[in-house]
């Protein structure tokens, strides 16, 4: 199965472009958007695509090869990977990354822990609100 | 023939065609015009008008098809094909050689013509006219030359007031020469010793031009 | 097939008031390269000694494996090149020119050609004196285009364009990639352009050749940081710090040597570091460019 790139990249994310495929790829494995084994847009496909540079979409295939997420088979593409563990350890990883940003937040404010630990409660009591 | 430079000799053609048309078309009624009897007012105006289509053709081509190059900027266009700047060279003096050249030998052949088919007029006439009218081709060559090496419009108006003194002082010398004006006014078809040296000078002078414009072109480090 | 489709070895150009200087640079194959220099740096000179256009004083030139100028007719049998200051001939309709380039190039692909002028928007019976400045550069552009040549050379391909157009004009650029035989270079002052684009990044000022990697490694390398200092603290004397700005307790520090290890560095010399911020190739260039002015080695 081929699958169409569906990911967009956005000019004023702040983030690298690169970043921004790795995440948007993850995302879509993670929500079974794309199934394991199943076959991912060439590098310069999704170049293409994109209109971005071969070279940012090769350093985002190469990181998320680094991590186990896709592997590239030579000649015949790039595919993700058979785990079955992947998406909650991917999951896993973006909470990490959210928790450090805001752990960088709340040192820039001059948060305590304690304060930061109260902040968080009340964001987790509203989500919950939220879903009932 | 090289086939890059056939390339562009026939893109010359195509671009120029409709000026072309009309200064052939003038070439032609300006010989229609020596139909009339050669003492008549027509008759007169259809020899100025020979001599003024040929000048303003020769300086209408280099601004039209050469400087125009430079100052339209086309030149970059055409030397990002595969072409060198001897290729470039030679094909724009063949594109306007030529473009000159077919007018020029209609007005040639047709004097020549009206010449000998008329008695009124004698045919020495015909070596004087053929001399004013290569003359005219070195005037045009002088102007294409400087147009193609300068690539401005001031080397070629330079050109063109040069080129304009040295035939009207060309006609007023060649008649100063017994020899030539004795002939004119003769019945005799075949040129005299000094007709046919002023010939071969005004050729070797034209191949000369020619040639410079070549190897100067050759030498260009800078095309744009 | 060539690694490198175009390389440059030492070149240099003298002028009356501006000179090329030594300038060495390699264009992978299979690459677009973003050219970026200010107005008068040298971007134009170094695309027409390229192209054979004007011949170098000394160095090596080669384009496709061809020596430049001396094989120059061979080189341009594979060269597409659209610079800003090229015009088509304004009495000739663009189907004219469509025809003549045909005439020229054997690899001419007539239904890309056509392709292409759905997509541009273009009329191939208008003459070229009516078309907008737009028209033209895509006009020019789908002359190059459709030749399928192995190198296309832009000189300033986007400067000029409403953003409709100039997406048109990347993303026809990208698509040329999708082969892996053939190489973009491209020259801008839009460095958002170069940054959306380019796999490689060349930055040009006053003649030399400053930088030239690829464009992942230089974001990566470059970052703004925040810092906190102690009074008595000078950053200037830091390793890597190309600029710094605030003289108060609060400064910023860019570094064109980013690291972990840097960071360190820093903190160990007393610097609370608060934030740590990518810059976008425009700040790059703009700060590499000032760096070099003041004399600093980047």
């Amino acid at each position: 199965m081929n699958i169409h790139s569906d990911l967009s990249i956005s000019r004023t994310d702040g983030r690298p472009m690169y970043l921004q495929i790795i995440e948007q790829i993850k995302q879509r494995i993670a929500i079974g958007d794309w199934p394991a084994g199943s076959e991912i847009p060439s590098i310069r496909q999704l170049a293409i695509d994109l209109r971005i540079s071969v070279i940012t979409v090769k350093r985002a295939y190469f990181e998320l090869e680094h991590e186990g997420i896709i592997v590239t088979q030579h000649g015949k593409g790039s595919f993700v990977a058979t785990n079955t563990q992947l998406s909650r350890q991917l999951w896993e990883d973006e909470l990490d990354s959210y928790l450090e940003q805001v752990a960088r937040l709340a040192a820039l404010l001059g948060l305590s822990n304690e304060q930061l630990i109260h902040r968080l409660q009340a964001a987790a009591a509203q989500q919950q609100q939220e879903l009932l | 023939m090289n086939s890059m430079i056939n390339h562009l000799v026939r893109k010359d053609w195509q671009i120029n065609r409709t000026m072309m048309s009309i200064y052939l078309g003038a070439m032609l009624v300006a010989l229609a015009m020596l139909l009339a009897d050669d003492n008549s007012f027509v008759f007169g105006i259809g020899v100025i008008l020979i001599l003024t289509v040929l000048m303003i053709l020769g300086i209408h081509l280099t601004t039209s098809n050469v400087i125009s190059e430079h100052t339209q900027k086309t030149l970059a266009f055409i030397m990002s094909l595969p072409v060198s700047g001897r290729q470039y060279a030679l094909a724009k003096i063949l594109a306007n050689l030529s473009m000159f050249l077919l007018p020029w030998l209609l007005a040639l052949v047709g004097s020549w013509l009206i010449i000998l088919s008329r008695d009124s007029l004698p045919n020495g006439l015909a070596a004087i006219t053929t001399l004013a009218l290569i003359e005219i081709l070195l005037s045009y060559c002088l102007i294409m030359m400087m147009g193609l090496v300068t690539g401005s419009q001031h080397g070629a108006i330079g050109a063109m007031a040069l080129a304009n003194l040295g035939f009207q002082g060309f006609l007023w010398g060649i008649l100063q020469i017994p020899a030539i004006a004795q002939h004119r006014d003769s019945n005799s078809l075949a040129w005299n010793s000094t007709e046919l040296s002023i010939l071969a000078i005004q050729l070797v002078i034209i191949v000369g031009l020619l040639g410079i414009t070549l190897v100067v072109q050759q030498r260009k480090t800078n095309f744009i | 097939m060539n690694t490198h489709a175009v390389e440059l070895h030492k070149v240099g150009k003298r002028y009356k008031y501006f000179s090329l200087n030594d300038i060495s640079l390699s264009l992978p194959t299979g690459s677009i390269t973003g050219f970026i220099g200010v107005n008068g740096a040298g971007k134009s000179t170094t695309i027409r000694i390229l192209l054979g256009l004007v011949h170098q004083d000394h160095g090596s030139v080669q384009v496709l494996g061809q020596a430049m100028p001396e094989q120059q007719v061979l080189a341009k049998r594979e060269i597409g090149y659209v610079s800003e200051d090229m015009r088509l001939y304004p009495k000739a309709s663009l189907a004219w020119h469509m025809q003549f380039i045909q005439s020229i190039y054997p690899n001419w692909d007539q239904a890309y050609a056509e392709q292409l002028l759905k997509r541009f928007d273009l009329r191939a019976e208008q003459k070229i004196k009516g078309l907008s400045h737009g028209q033209r550069v895509k006009a020019s552009l789908l002359l190059a285009l459709a030749r399928r040549p192995k190198l296309l050379i832009l000189d300033e391909p986007t400067t000029g364009l409403d953003p409709v157009a100039r997406q048109e004009v990347l993303t026809a650029l990208i698509e040329v990639l999708a082969d892996e035989d053939r190489t973009i270079l491209f020259s801008s002052h839009n460095t958002l352009d170069v940054e959306q684009i380019s796999d490689q990044v060349v930055f040009i000022d006053q003649g030399s050749i400053i930088e030239a990697r690829s464009k992942e490694d230089l974001l990566d390398a470059w970052r703004r940081l925040r810092v906190r200092v102690a009074p008595d603290q000078t950053v200037a004397q830091l390793p890597y710090v190309l600029q710094h700005q605030g003289h108060g307790q609060l400064q910023t520090i860019i570094t064109n040597r980013y690291s972990p290890e840097l960071q360190q560095t820093y903190q160990q010399a007393g610097l609370e570091i608060q934030a740590v911020e990518l810059l976008t190739l425009e700040e790059i260039f703009v700060a590499s460019i000032q760096a070099r002015r003041e004399g600093k080695n980047l």
